[in-house]
């Protein structure tokens, strides 16, 4: 269906069935592992959350790639098993959080409060105290995104993505990739405009 | 009193009164020592009697500001005693509003300081209600506790207070922990100092007021209320509520009677039944949550032996201080038990809620 | 690239600069027409840009070593092993099954004896039996002279019922003891585990959460500790 370019890779590990990572499994491993730990970091907003959702998608890919069949873009596969153990992650915390005891009518007293703190051991190289500073800033407003937001968010201009495997990934229209996006950018734009002003203007 | 309840006694002409009452208590205390040894109770001392009853209330009438400090200890074999010191401003606005903000956190913490300061906010529901001395049920406070050693006139915080000490009565079985030393202020019944030994007199947390003002002014302090409970009816149709069949224990520690059952919600899809216990002073928690999980736990204990430790017929028993929590899954249904109870005792309650 | 020259509103024209994937990109512009004309709507553009250009300047960082140590044959192992435990049904035979199958086909005589002996919890005497035991050292006297006062003050007779009484009434009470012990020897239909705080921590984030709430605090000092608890190894 698609000129696939990991259409090799995917069949070696098709027959070779196992072998961890010292077998064909390295091979999509290695060019996927970047990928999918920054897709996984933006989405869950810290490096350890990021390690264990990438951990998780490796898992699954080699759980299934056996049942893999073509039928989109091995690419686009690879992102929606990311984007959902991402997601999937955070609503597991978020579970937990309830374990934080306050009880269900008191959750949206502070949302996230304690899970959306930023990391601040994350081993990124920042230019500038203030590129630091609208890192956190940008990171924080893509946290405050919905699921399905902060996944097309970071689909589009982290993975830079094209619509059309936006749309695969996610297993939606190019309708509804449109739409979401414009949703993403009015809630962007309302948390970040007086601040992308101030960095790139004032 | 040890470190940080720094108590004293004071001869203001305010404690005459008080310290009359006091001296009745000693002589009815006499008279009850000579009369066989029987024991100290609350009973026998009605200024205190009434004082502990008013105190069931008395953050939710009175208004107050204060700042506090509590402490919790942690003891270790090989490291010895661990201390967490957390400061803590208090406001109630007398009409069932509270406000529990921590102010600074210092000792052990066993994380960042600002993850941790977040944390007690989002526990701080839980806090108000459940971790501090108070008489939940004053029948069986009454009936659970003795007095051990004669109520004094103290002073906590620039306050007058009746300072007494209280443990579970002989014959029960003792709860681990649960030998309180408890200053209530004389007037207002507001609990201003407290600390918490075990039975080998370790001590096990202490909360003190460093100040605390009656008429305060509340003004830019935002108010929390205990959230209306989802009250579990566990005599109609639970599963209506629940959407299964809540385990009840049928066995409980000796001294506890059921309290309050509640459905806590985990999200939208998952619901717990909580069954809420007390022996008048302590609390004992049971939850049920329904089918377990098919993931409990995060990927990183992607482990075989976390699979094989994961079975249905195991409960896993952890000791915290006086804590004592049991957990597991049976027949895919979870449940966890948590109390100061010792650990038999705990497995016997969970053990008699199971089908 | 330019932004649709058509527009009916402001909320149209900006809906439909989501149709070209290249709008707010380098070198894009809002085109003549609406996005130039309307002010508010040619300063909504600029902000996108500036949106656009901040995500692309996020940093992109590698996967750190720590994912390949995780991924390890052995965890993808496990992660096959899970995709199997999770397509069972909910009823699973419990995992001391497995145990004892393996004893009872290794044909070892004795283990089944052995593992419940081995099992069994080496108390420490409390402080308070060696207390007793020094106080009773310390009035070891006294009750050897209340017996000779006893015998010397009793008729043989009489005595030898007393003791004969008194004989069958300890007799009958160690009895009793034994078997209130037999009856209250745990019988639990569940393998019980201990585990320290930060293993709860991995098996319940509930049971964690709850415990550390209610203990003010102290589960996590003690899970962050990693320090096995005190009188511990209870099992």
């Amino acid at each position: 269906m698609y000129p696939d370019p990991d259409h090799s890779f995917v069949l070696a590990c098709q027959e070779a069935g196992s072998g961890g990572l010292d077998g064909p499994f390295r091979g999509l491993y290695d060019r996927y592992k970047d990928r999918v730990y920054n897709v996984c970091f933006r989405i869950t907003g810290n490096a350890s959350d990021a390690l264990d959702a990438s951990q998780e998608t490796f898992g699954i890919l080699y759980r299934k790639i056996g049942e893999f069949r073509f039928h989109s873009r091995f690419s686009s596969w690879v992102y929606r098993i990311a984007v959902n153990a991402s997601i999937d992650l955070k609503r597991r915390q978020s579970s937990r959080r309830f374990a934080s005891l306050e009880w269900a009518s008191e959750s949206g007293d502070s949302p996230g409060r304690s899970q959306d703190v930023l990391d601040e051991n994350i081993e990124m190289p920042m230019a500038s105290a203030s590129r630091h500073e609208l890192e956190r800033e940008v990171q924080l407003a893509i946290t405050r995104l919905s699921p399905k937001l902060r996944a097309i968010t970071v689909l589009r201009y982290v993975e830079n993505l094209s619509y059309e495997e936006i749309a695969e990934a996610l297993d939606i229209s190019i309708g509804t990739v449109k739409s979401r996006l414009a949703r993403a950018h009015d809630a962007l734009d309302r948390e970040l405009g007086p601040v992308l002003h101030k960095h790139y203007l004032g | 009193m040890s470190a940080g309840f720094s108590a004293r006694f004071t001869h203001g002409a305010a404690l005459r009164a008080l310290c009359a009452g006091v001296l009745g208590v000693c002589l009815l205390w006499a008279v009850g020592c000579g009369q066989g040894g029987a024991k100290l109770t609350v009973m026998q001392s009605p200024g205190l009697l009434q004082l502990v009853a008013k105190a069931q209330q008395a953050p939710l009438t009175t208004a107050h500001l204060g700042q506090r400090t509590v402490h919790v200890y942690v003891h270790g074999v090989n490291q010895g005693a661990h201390h967490l010191a957390t400061i803590e401003r208090i406001a109630t606005d007398g009409q069932g509003g509270y406000s529990l903000v921590a102010e600074s956190a210092a000792g052990d913490l066993p994380m960042d300081p600002i993850d941790f300061l977040a944390q007690h906010a989002d526990n701080a529901a839980f806090y108000h209600r459940f971790r501090d001395f108070m008489v939940r049920d004053l029948e069986l406070f009454l009936e659970n506790y003795e007095l051990t050693t004669m109520p004094v006139a103290t002073t906590v915080a620039g306050r007058d207070c009746v300072q007494f000490s209280c443990q579970r009565v002989a014959g029960a079985q003792v709860a681990q922990g649960g030998v309180f030393t408890v200053s209530v202020d004389a007037e207002t019944a507001f609990v201003l100092a407290y600390e918490e030994r075990d039975t080998s007199g370790q001590l096990v947390a202490a909360m003190q007021y460093d100040s605390v003002d009656y008429a305060p002014n509340l003004q830019g302090i935002v108010f929390k209320t205990v959230p209306p409970e989802q009250v579990l009816d566990l005599d109609g149709n639970p599963e209506d509520q629940l959407g299964f069949k809540p385990y009840q224990p049928k066995q409980l520690p000796r001294g506890y009677e059921f309290s309050t059952a509640r459905v806590l919600s985990e999200g939208p899809l998952r619901h717990w039944a909580c069954l809420e216990y007390t022996d008048g002073v302590e609390k004992l928690f049971f939850l049920h949550g329904g089918s377990a999980p098919k993931m409990l736990v995060a990927p990183q204990a992607w482990t075989p032996q976390f699979f094989q430790e994961n079975s249905p017929y195991r409960m896993y028993v952890t000791h915290v201080g006086p804590w004592t929590t049991v957990q597991g899954v049976w027949q895919g249904q979870y449940v966890v038990a948590v109390g100061k109870q010792p650990q038999h005792e705990m497995l016997e309650l969970v053990e008699s809620a199971l089908p | 690239m330019t932004a649709p020259s058509e527009p009916s509103t402001c909320r149209e024209w900006r809906d439909a600069c989501f149709d070209s994937e290249a709008a707010f990109g380098p070198g894009s512009s809002p085109g003549a027409g609406h996005g130039s004309e309307c002010a508010a709507c040619a300063d909504w553009w600029g902000r996108q840009c500036r949106l656009v250009a901040a995500f692309r300047d996020l940093q992109r960082s590698a996967a750190p070593a720590a994912l390949d140590q995780r991924l390890g044959s052995e965890q993808l192992a496990a992660a096959r092993t899970r995709a199997v435990l999770e397509h069972l049904s909910v009823l699973h035979a419990p995992a001391v099954l497995d145990r004892l199958v393996g004893e009872e086909i290794s044909g070892q005589p004795g283990t089944t004896v052995g593992r419940f002996a081995t099992d069994l919890a080496r108390l420490q005497a409390p402080a308070a039996l060696e207390r007793a035991l020094a106080d009773s050292a310390a009035i070891a006297d006294e009750p050897a002279a209340a017996a000779r006062e006893f015998r010397t003050s009793i008729p043989g007779g009489l005595r030898r019922r007393w003791i004969g009484a008194a004989g069958a009434l300890a007799a009958g009470l160690l009895a009793l003891v034994v078997l209130r012990a037999g009856s209250d020897e745990p019988n639990y239909r569940f393998e019980v585990v201990e585990l320290d705080a930060a293993q709860l921590r991995e098996q319940s984030p509930l049971g964690f959460r709850f415990a550390d709430a209610v203990s003010g605090g102290a589960v996590a000092v003690r899970a962050a500790l990693g320090e096995s608890p005190a009188g511990g190894g209870r099992k």
